[in-house]
């Protein structure tokens, strides 16, 4: 059998719940079943890989239960068998197959709380790159924003955040999630009204305090602006969604 | 012939949970290996805490860089991006070696993360020899590979474990890392003698040794699950290699039920200790 064969014969078998008995090219020896070996490897693969779905997304299996997770997780990887070198990005298109899963119709929540799981380890991760340096300053003072890289948003019907709560019952709105990164390591996921998601984005996608300013009065009061700035603005800062830069003269 | 590889003493696979203490100099090892693949595949160009915990600890030890998925004996194509990226890493740690195992890990596109043993044919020997010579090439500087323990053996292998990795050690002159304690899986799970495979592999391309715990299944199998102390057997077969010839850089690897570091560096201690009293019939 060429090599290539070989492997695909096994990976079939190994990874994506083929028949164990089917697989011509192993030896039974010593007793032991070309089956019963070839199980040893079966087993320590998949164990591997779960291990590490149950790290990315313990809400998502705490409430589906460990065996129904356990389930989901094998017919999972036999679909979309680890693509990358590294085992911790194994579960990136966990949230995509619960949306196809019939389950998906009976807790349509359910993608949504799978996808914020995953969005907050990748958020992770993109801190790392937080530190670089300033943008150069330039010549006049502006009110320079920079934004907190590990930021990343996902729209969700559901008030899938405040899952960590006690059990209280939430308007199902569409909303828009932030997911970000502090020095601390800490992953925050957080939600505002309307308004206040339409000031931030603007901040989010503003060189300045000043441009942003700008094109916020178009669609809202000076008044109504200031009261945001004032009661929410320090909030997002102090949260680590942004820091706001001075330039120096 | 071959070059030999640097003396780095005795060493331990380093695990996350022993970092602080190591950076705070309460461990007594000359030397640590990592896992490459746990300093990676960080988005972005940031550095991960481990890694930057990596770089510190560089200042004060010699390190190895230890792979899991170059997929030396996989048939896809070498992953040429990945070994930029390692190419990368070796720049930043500046290993003592860089290594992997010999064995395949996936294939069309997909990784089993697993160590999957090869068949043992000349056509393997030739497809792992290219793509051995291939890496060395790429990343400029000579390679090591380790030789894994196993629970099957294939219909088509024409050859031992040792004659083929000696063949391949003929062809690209690469580094072996002695696994003393996959030659004792392997060996009770394959029905050989493992003073046998000692004997017969290239002592002068021999660069590192490690040991490890493995556990027995009721099935008879033995697993390598680095998850327990480095048992007698496995002790018995480092004092062999040590009235050999001198013992190149040793290390113990722990991966699951991780001790405290006094317990982990026990395990290199003692084989310390009875390599000391063997000493070298040959050198």
């Amino acid at each position: 059998m060429l090599l290539n064969q070989l492997q695909k014969e096994l990976f079939t078998a190994i990874r994506i719940g083929g028949d164990l008995s089917q697989v011509q090219s192993v030896v039974s020896t010593q007793g032991l079943s070309a089956v019963e070996r070839l199980s040893t490897y079966q087993r320590s693969s998949l164990l591997k890989i779960t291990a590490c779905l149950e790290d990315d997304f313990q809400v998502t299996k705490s409430f589906l239960g460990e065996e129904l997770f356990d389930e989901l997780s094998h017919k999972y990887f036999s679909k979309y068998p680890a693509d990358t070198h590294f085992i911790n990005e194994c579960g990136k298109n966990f949230p995509f197959f619960l949306q196809q899963e019939p389950l998906q119709q009976q807790h349509p929540f359910l993608s949504d709380l799978a996808k914020m799981e995953w969005l907050r380890v990748e958020s992770f991760f993109n801190f790392f790159d937080y530190r670089t340096p300033h943008p150069v300053s330039i010549d006049y003072e502006l009110h320079r924003i920079m934004v907190n890289p590990s930021l990343i948003k996902m729209a969700s019907s559901w008030p899938i955040h405040k899952i960590w709560e006690d059990e209280v019952a939430y308007p199902i709105e569409p909303s828009e999630l932030f997911i970000w990164t502090t020095e601390n390591r800490k992953v925050h996921c957080e939600a505002w009204s309307k308004e206040n998601t339409l000031v931030l984005n603007t901040l989010l996608s503003s060189g300045t305090i000043e441009e942003a300013s700008e094109k916020l009065a178009q669609d809202m009061g000076v008044d109504e602006l200031n009261t945001i700035f004032q009661e929410v603005a320090p909030e997002w800062v102090s949260s680590g969604l942004f820091e706001i830069l001075v330039s120096e003269r | 012939m071959s070059k030999k590889y640097p003396h780095l003493g005795y060493g331990l696979g380093l695990r996350p949970e022993h970092f602080d203490e190591i950076l705070q100099g309460q461990s007594l090892m000359d030397w640590f290996e990592v896992l490459t693949e746990n300093y990676m595949g960080i988005p972005g160009s940031g550095q991960s805490p481990l890694l930057k915990k990596l770089l510190r600890l560089r200042k004060d030890y010699p390190i190895v860089l230890h792979c899991v998925s170059i997929n030396i004996g996989g048939t896809d194509p070498l992953d040429l991006s990945f070994l930029e990226q390692l190419k990368d890493m070796i720049k930043l740690v500046e290993p003592a070696w860089l290594s992997d195992h010999l064995c395949w890990t996936g294939v069309e596109g997909h990784n089993t993360h697993e160590l999957l043993p090869l068949p043992y044919t000349q056509e393997t020997v030739n497809h792992v020899s290219e793509r051995i010579n291939k890496i060395q090439d790429i990343l400029g500087q000579r390679f090591m590979i380790e030789n894994t323990s196993s629970y099957i053996t294939y219909k088509d292998s024409e050859m031992s474990e040792w004659d083929f990795i000696n063949e391949i050690i003929k062809k690209t002159d690469c580094g072996l890392l002695l696994d003393i304690n996959n030659v004792y899986v392997s060996s009770q799970n394959h029905n050989f003698d493992p003073h046998k495979f000692l004997d017969a592999i290239p002592i002068q391309n021999v660069g590192q040794i490690h040991i490890a715990g493995h556990d027995k299944r009721e099935n008879g199998l033995i697993v390598d699950t680095h998850d327990s102390e480095v048992c007698a057997e496995v002790y018995g077969l480092v004092s062999y290699m040590g009235q050999k010839c001198q013992s190149p850089s040793l290390m113990a690897e722990w991966d699951d039920n991780i001790p405290d570091l006094k317990t982990y560096e026990l395990q290199v201690f003692k084989a310390k200790e009875i390599l000391d009293k063997a000493g070298p019939n040959v050198t």
